[in-house]
């Protein structure tokens, strides 16, 4: 199912465009990753931007954008652990250059502290504006101060992974 | 795995202690089986024994730590363990509220 949003009066090339997505990290991995891989989109039955061609292209743990618009783009980090870690990150990298260099653009936070036997989890979630154009790429970056933490992820669920969805035309 | 409880469900929670990172992936996400194991980093694939064996000591391990949990989830709050240790002492709070539990979920031998 894709999400539509009325463009105003004048029905435009966005206006049967797919305006939101869901993409989701399909493997768990212990430790910092940069980039993070194993994406695939959402595609539950309930839902994930399909019809009139993709908002995001990916590969190799970067995504190209296929319709310039500005995006909310919202990430949610879910980490576990049997003991402490102080800091539990996932970064937005963007790059306004086709790759060439990223910046980062933004960061989920959260920290694990040992309150019962067997795991302990944190979540993180953060949500930053981006500027999609052709020259625009995403990847992520996950930081963690304990290296055996890990990254919780399925290809069943939306456990670690981004919902990006159009706000505006440029 | 059982993102709460850490019970290993599946050869992915021995794969993601190998190394650390987005090492391996799946050629199929929705059939995550060893054939379908690929690695991402360039560095070795562990074989199908390996993965077999490294998934089924973590479950063994998981079983045999059973009686551990089992004893955790019963035993009363520091709070209440450290106001009966201030009131009857020691002995009585070992004999009296960690003894029988102990006991409940003996240590396999």
């Amino acid at each position: 199912m894709a999400i539509y949003f009325n463009e105003g009066t004048s029905p435009g090339a966005y206006w049967d465009a797919p305006l939101a997505e869901g993409w989701r990290v399909t493997s768990s991995f212990s430790g910092d990753a940069h980039p993070v891989l194993n994406w695939e989109k959402q595609d539950d039955v309930h839902g994930s931007g399909t019809t009139g061609g993709p908002i995001l292209t990916y590969s190799n743990g970067v995504f190209t954008f296929a319709k310039t618009a500005y995006y909310l783009v919202t990430w949610t980090h879910y980490a576990y652990w049997t003991s402490n870690s102080r800091i539990n990150e996932m970064y937005l990298h963007v790059s306004w250059n086709s790759g060439y260099n990223y910046d980062p653009h933004g960061y989920s936070t959260s920290h694990i502290t040992i309150g019962e036997s067997g795991n302990n989890t944190a979540g993180g979630t953060c949500s930053s504006i981006v500027t999609g154009t052709p020259n625009t790429r995403l990847r992520w970056q996950v930081n963690v101060t304990n290296n055996s933490v890990i990254t919780g992820a399925s290809t069943n669920e939306q456990i670690t992974g981004f919902t990006i969805a159009k706000v505006a035309g440029i | 795995m059982n993102f709460h409880t850490g019970e290993p469900t599946h050869i992915e929670d021995y794969l993601v202690t190998v190394r650390k990172g987005c090492w391996f992936g799946w050629t199929d996400s929705k059939n995550k089986i060893y054939e379908n194991l690929i690695v991402h980093d360039g560095g070795i694939k562990p074989t199908k024994e390996e993965v077999e064996a490294g998934y089924k000591a973590m479950c063994d391990k998981w079983t045999a730590e059973s009686y551990a949990r089992s004893r955790q989830e019963e035993y009363p709050l520091w709070s209440e363990q450290l106001d009966y240790i201030y009131h009857n002492g020691v002995e009585k709070w070992k004999t009296d509220m960690i003894d029988p539990i102990k006991a409940k979920y003996p240590k396999p031998s």
